[in-house]
């Protein structure tokens, strides 16, 4: 009775595989898993594209913002006050330490915003070592400039290393 | 010329030193003492103690400015320990950034007796 049973089962399966509509759905499966496959791939890398093209005009922006900073601390009047060093130093500090931020961790920048970062706080110390005492700001006009101007130039030197470090990454790509 | 300036910064010490120049502190690293002449007009000389270098950590720099009536710098000196730290154990500072730095320190010091003396007078009226 089982040798009967099993004899139907094999006599049914062979019947299947041998009719041409399996292989014809086989195959329309596998040439689907394939191009599902392509797509994917197609995407994924479409994806990276679409990242690192939006990365480069970011970093372009980033460029651009720098540039405007350097110019801006170059333009250092010899004549200059504390009240206007230090709004000039407080906002330029506030937008490069902003501008860096996300590329804190990219090792190949680590160490040049590392020494941004330094200059940045050398030069606010800098500033503070010429901090009015009383009413006496303007009598010696020159005393602000003398102190920060040897930071503003490593920080404008530096911005600039940076610039040239993120055109090298635009090249690049 | 170089030494005239060096005479005029020594009679500058000496007279500080016999409290006959009255220095004031305009921020913690600028000294100035004023001269105001019959015609009110005020002539300033100044010494300022900076740091070269980098976190404070540097070596210091003085620049000395003697500046007229018009805010014009007359006179400008600067001095920087420009030497290997070697030089520097042996005495190898130069003459100009030697003097510099004696009247900033002096005139620190002048500074700051006045300050005490202020005080010691204060708490004897107590």
């Amino acid at each position: 009775m089982d040798s009967v049973s099993h004899l139907s089962s094999n006599n049914s399966y062979w019947s299947f595989v041998s009719h041409l509509d399996f292989w014809i759905s086989l195959i329309l499966a596998i040439v689907s898993v394939y191009y599902s496959y392509r797509s994917f791939k197609e995407a994924s890398a479409a994806k990276e594209a679409a990242i690192n093209a939006a990365t480069t005009v970011k970093i372009q922006t980033i460029t651009i913002e720098l540039s405007e900073i350097i110019q801006h601390i170059d333009k250092l009047d010899p004549k200059i006050d504390f009240t206007n060093a230090r709004d000039l130093l407080n906002e330029n500090n506030r937008r490069v330490r902003r501008l860096i931020a996300p590329f804190k961790t990219s090792p190949e920048y680590l160490e040049t915003i590392n020494r941004l970062a330094k200059a940045l706080d050398d030069a606010k110390m800098a500033l503070e070592s010429v901090r009015p005492i009383g009413n006496s700001d303007d009598i010696v006009n020159l005393s602000v400039y003398h102190a920060v101007e040897s930071h503003f130039s490593i920080i404008s030197e530096t911005l600039a290393e940076l610039m040239g470090l993120f055109e090298k990454r635009t090249i690049k790509i | 010329m170089q030494s005239d300036y060096l005479n005029n910064i020594r009679t500058i010490i000496k007279k500080t030193k016999e409290k006959k120049l009255k220095w004031k502190r305009q921020n913690p690293t600028t000294l100035f003492y004023e001269i105001v002449d019959s015609k009110a007009e005020r002539n300033i000389i100044s010494i300022q103690k900076l740091k070269e270098g980098r976190s404070g950590l540097g070596q210091d720099k003085y620049i000395f400015n003697a500046i007229n009536s018009g805010k014009e710098v007359v006179v400008n000196l600067t001095a920087a320990l420009d030497v290997s730290w070697v030089d520097t154990l042996i005495g190898g500072e130069g003459e100009l950034y030697s003097l510099l730095k004696e009247l900033y320190n002096v005139a620190d010091r002048s500074i700051e007796r006045e300050g005490i003396d202020f005080l010691d007078d204060l708490i004897n009226r107590l």
